[in-house]
């Protein structure tokens, strides 16, 4: 039941490369939305991810809204992954494919670090994610950026999806870099404190956020120095608050409604559900 | 026309697929033979579409002392190839506990350009010095075909410049000659070719080794082109002077 043109497609795709991925699907996939079927969408992190370089350190943030489509499915999404205690790693793209790929470098570099005894360094956590993705031909959505400080100081890296790799003193990545770039270009300065690469990094963000529909909600950062590295969030900027109180004060006057009867049970809590957003 | 491209651009809408642009070295990449050595000249822009991704990408990616590789196409591509070259030669020279030639490095180059020819879109230019046959340069277009040359111009901004260079080459040229005609190359490509742009990097490589240096336009030495004046028709406020 393929029409003409689905065939027309499927002829024309090479779908046999690489022994990894299987592809037919993708044409099946096609064929079932021609006949009218409704097809999931990936729940894909429309992103504003920043990373400024300073005097010593490094300073990296994300914003926290993952959506599908046009909805927003997560407004509290870590996008602030931590690789070693002082590699950390930014993430656009496809929200799996980002936790996948993170959870594969943490894990690996944890590895090296028991092995040889040392602390890994920044450049071995971006070969080890370029030479995968390059390996998924741009088929892994993840778009990292790969900062942290090691022996040999602080290092900021950009990789993509297809395993491009870049160094950076300062950059920005995702839907919302657009806006966030020209806050950096306009103030990064080489030799900042932190405190100045924070308010920098804070600032870029909320750029993104304000200008790009696929980010905001509220934003989350992280400062990492040799001794120390501290996490701070999440931040709500003051146009990311919702205009009126989320809930609402629903309170009667006891006896607005009159008591029939009375009776008392005794529960266990085993287990409750958190639903303060 | 390769299906693996074509396929890699449709957007897919079922699984929620929408390639994003490839980044990609719209370059400028010049590079000449001299009397002992070798000078090339690149620009740094690297751009994804119309946003420039990087505006100081070092595109001279060094494999040893006294080689290195010029980089144009996919930037994945590229980088991904120089590694895996690097990597072999390498292991070639530590097996052999001799240097690779330029010769024998610049196959290597080819074996995986050819090799891989309908899944990479790359184009590298291999520049050295060895002992055997001085400075070398060979140009390796998308395909695998290698042609040594003694001087050529590479990427999209070197349409603007074969006949600027075509008229500079000669025979006996000195390193500072070689370094002025490649600066001055890579300024007017600069000039004309929307997708390079930002510094110009210049790597001289000889017997003594490969030496890196770095032209921004806001700094003395950059290659700068005087901008044609307006047209004697135009009203006064357009034809600007310098």
């Amino acid at each position: 039941m393929v029409s003409t043109e689905v065939k027309n497609v499927a002829a024309h795709m090479d779908m046999d490369r690489g022994g990894a991925f299987d592809f037919s699907n993708c044409i099946r996939n096609q064929a079932m939305c021609k006949m009218g079927a409704k097809a999931p969408k990936l729940t894909s992190t429309g992103t504003t991810i920043v990373a400024v370089s300073y005097k010593g350190g490094l300073v990296m943030g994300a914003d926290s809204r993952a959506t599908a489509g046009n909805i927003i499915a997560d407004k509290h999404c870590e996008k602030v992954h931590k690789l070693t205690e002082s590699i950390y790693a930014c993430g656009a793209g496809t929200a799996a494919d980002l936790d996948q790929v993170t959870k594969m470098l943490s894990g690996n570099l944890r590895l090296l670090e028991l092995n040889t005894g040392r602390k890994a360094r920044v450049i071995t956590a971006l070969r080890q994610a370029k030479q995968h993705l390059f390996n998924y031909q741009g088929y892994i959505g993840a778009y990292l950026l790969i900062g942290g400080v090691d022996p040999t100081g602080p290092h900021l890296y950009m990789c993509s999806a297809n395993g491009t790799t870049m160094a950076f003193p300062f950059t920005a990545q995702g839907s919302g870099s657009y806006a966030a770039i020209t806050i950096l270009e306009r103030d990064f300065k080489v030799d900042m404190t932190k405190e100045e690469a924070e308010k920098l990094v804070q600032r870029a963000l909320e750029a993104g956020m304000h200008g790009d529909n696929a980010s905001g909600n509220s934003l989350n950062l992280v400062i990492i120095e040799p001794k120390e590295t501290v996490f701070k969030g999440p931040i709500v900027p003051e146009f990311c608050k919702r205009p009126e109180p989320n809930d609402l004060v629903y309170k009667f006057k006891t006896g607005a409604t009159k008591v029939l009867k009375n009776k008392t049970f005794k529960y266990d809590i085993i287990e409750s559900m958190d639903i303060s957003h | 026309m390769d299906t693996m491209r074509e396929e890699k651009r449709n957007a897919i809408p079922a699984i929620g697929y929408y390639p994003q642009e490839e980044i990609s070295t719209g370059t400028t990449l010049i590079a000449m033979e001299y009397n002992g050595g070798v000078v090339v000249g690149t620009d740094s822009r690297t751009s994804a579409g119309s946003f420039i991704t990087s505006r100081a990408t070092n595109k001279i990616t060094p494999i040893t002392d006294n080689l290195v590789v010029c980089r144009s196409g996919s930037a994945a591509d590229t980088q991904a190839i120089a590694d895996i070259a690097k990597y072999y030669i390498e292991t070639f020279s530590m097996m052999e506990n001799e240097n690779v030639t330029i010769y024998r490095a610049t196959q290597i180059f080819r074996q995986f350009l050819y090799n891989y020819r309908d899944s990479l879109s790359a184009s590298v230019l291999v520049a050295g010095y060895d002992d055997k046959l001085g400075g070398q340069l060979y140009a390796l277009p998308i395909g695998g075909f290698v042609t040594r040359q003694r001087s050529t111009a590479s990427g999209s901004g070197s349409t603007f410049v074969q006949g600027f260079l075509d008229s500079k080459w000669r025979p006996d040229l000195t390193l500072e000659e070689c370094k002025a005609i490649v600066k001055q190359a890579v300024g007017l490509a600069v000039f004309r070719d929307g997708s390079s742009g930002g510094v110009v990097r210049v790597a001289t490589i000889d017997k003594t080794g490969t030496k890196l240096e770095l032209f921004r336009p806001d700094k003395p030495g950059f290659p700068s082109v005087a901008p044609p004046k307006g047209h004697l028709s135009f009203p006064d406020h357009i034809e600007q002077s310098v």
